[in-house]
């Protein structure tokens, strides 16, 4: 007897078997409604849905992943997070000269805020032993500072033709928002093509999308370098007081470089955070650098008491202890650091 | 208590239940290989039929629905870490020692059926399935592919393959069983694979 016929055998022989004694269909679904979900609690059928979906995602790590990565992205488009963003530019116009009324300052705020489209100008008024000053509010929803500053500074000049002494003084006007996490992640990332575009050119819109986002005193410098390439430096002084360690940072938009719409890599990246602390009289230096994915920190006490040298070298072996090999210069006490190509 | 939408639910369901009843049970017995497994692959396969039946819009589709649910359940049980199953001989109501002539005609069939369900058990659930449906239950290929979801030209791998597997388990019995009778397998060697395949 071949194979074939056993099988063929077999499977008949099963086929018979296992259609005997079936249970009738009203006693099976009788069974089945007793124990069913009818005879149920809504907590026991919450809980077996739920096993059954974990039991489901457990057995597919593909759809595991994937369910994930949803969650995750309907999480970042509805799940609201609160953060500081700038939502306009604060302009306070200082006008002070001899002569100036009541009526004056009105025509003054009148053309302020025809020149820059403001909706409201508030007017403050300091009257002085015999010059009475005026500081002139406005608040434009636009987020480019560079062009409400270019605006506010040419109605300056204007004021100063007549006689006047005028100051002018634009910051980011920040609110705190709540908005969903991805609303907040394209706050923080700005993209810049790099398409086509001078060293100059480009040095420009990154320090307007800078002051655009809150930034206004960046210092942004692009060079081409004579071997090729460009170099994109980008530097932020900030000082604060009190405790930096429970002082919730001041929010720093990321820059991106784009070519052809997606993110430049290679070359050299590398980005410093150089802090001076005092706490209780003692001064210390923190340095931190991350380079093309490695992270290192350089603490150094005292540094106060050390000469640019001795300040450099110190950083400079413990940056190189952590894996990054960088140029350090200190001038003045001011830290300079460069990757080493 | 049962609201009067469940009681419409479950007269619905039984009445489009009761044509395929029989070969429903006995398919899930087949895919099991085992009374008691089968038995509760069906009623489990019947309760998400029940959850689901307002989503039944053709009834005239109803029998291949239902054995797409059955599949469904099938798949899902075998992708569970195994449980305790109650092997084919206490299944197939071996209940009384086999005796006189009629006896060992019973007797030979179990054997056979337990063999039979022993290969099965050593296909991809797949595999196995489309083997159940057409090999045993005689639904056309067609049939076959609208219940797993597939083409028909997978089915026909699947059919190609799975008789292949079985074709080797076979030859590989007749030669342990060297010639002798079939009958005379001992029950150690038709303990139950040790572990599912996986899914395709």
């Amino acid at each position: 007897m071949n194979e074939k016929s056993h099988l063929d055998r077999d499977l008949a022989a099963l086929r018979e078997l296992s259609a005997r004694e079936v249970p009738d269909l009203d006693t099976t679904v009788q069974t089945i409604r007793q124990h069913g979900p009818e005879s149920r609690p809504r907590l026991w059928n919450f809980r077996r849905n739920a096993m059954a979906l974990l039991h489901s995602v457990r057995t597919r790590p593909a759809f595991a992943a994937v369910a994930a990565g949803a969650l995750v992205v309907l999480v970042a488009l509805i799940v609201p997070v609160s953060y500081e963003r700038v939502a306009g530019q604060d302009v306070a116009l200082t006008v002070a000269g001899k002569g100036i009324g009541d009526r004056e300052i009105a025509g003054v705020a009148q053309g302020l805020k025809g020149a820059l489209g403001a909706n409201g100008v508030t007017v403050e008024a300091f009257p002085g032993t015999d010059v009475p000053s005026f500081v002139l509010h406005a608040t434009l929803p636009k987020r480019s500072g560079t062009d409400v500053q270019r605006s506010t500074t040419e109605f300056a000049r204007e004021l100063a033709a007549k006689g006047y002494s005028a100051s002018v003084h634009v910051t980011p006007h920040r609110e705190r928002v709540r908005y969903p996490a991805v609303a907040y992640a394209f706050d923080q990332i700005i993209r810049i093509n790099v398409d086509g575009k001078s060293a100059a050119a480009l040095e420009q819109e990154i320090r307007d999308r800078l002051a655009e986002a809150g930034v206004p005193d960046a210092h942004v410098s692009v060079t081409d370098r004579p071997e090729g390439g460009r170099e994109v430096r980008l530097t932020v002084e900030r000082q604060r007081e009190g405790d930096v360690t429970s002082a919730e940072p001041e929010p720093m938009p990321q820059v991106m470089l784009t070519k052809d719409g997606a993110p430049l890599t290679g070359g050299e990246r590398m980005t410093v955070k150089v802090q001076k602390r005092k706490v209780n009289g003692a001064a210390s230096l923190v340095v931190e650098v991350t380079s093309n994915g490695k992270s290192a920190k350089a603490e150094v006490a005292n540094y106060e008491s050390m000469s640019d040298s001795a300040l450099a070298d110190a950083i400079t072996a413990q940056l190189k202890q952590a894996g990054i090999e960088a140029r350090v210069t200190v001038t003045g006490g001011k830290v300079s650091i460069e990757a080493v190509k | 208590m049962s609201s009067r939408a469940d009681t419409a639910r479950w007269t619905r369901l039984i009445r489009l239940l009761r044509p395929i009843h029989g070969q429903a049970v006995a398919t899930a017995r087949r895919l099991s290989r085992s009374l008691h497994d089968g038995d509760d692959l069906y009623q489990d396969a019947v309760l998400r039929a029940y959850d689901k039946l307002n989503g039944l819009r053709d009834e005239s589709r109803f029998r291949s629905w239902f054995f797409a649910t059955l599949l469904s359940r099938h798949r899902s049980r075998v992708r569970r870490p195994r449980r305790e199953s109650v092997p084919i001989e206490d299944m197939l109501g071996r209940r009384d020692e086999p005796v006189g002539e009629d006896g060992a005609r019973r007797e030979e069939e179990r054997r056979r059926a337990e063999r039979a369900a022993r290969a099965l058990g050593g296909l991809q659930p797949v595999q196995r399935e489309a083997i159940v449906l057409h090999d045993i239950d005689g639904f056309s290929v067609e049939e076959v592919a609208d219940m797993q979801g597939v083409t028909v030209s997978a089915v026909k791998s699947r059919l190609a393959r799975g008789r292949e597997e079985l074709r080797r388990f076979y030859l590989r019995f007749t030669r342990e069983s060297e010639g002798s009778r079939l009958e005379t397998l001992p029950a150690g060697a038709m303990a139950w694979p040790a572990k599912e395949r996986s899914d395709e």
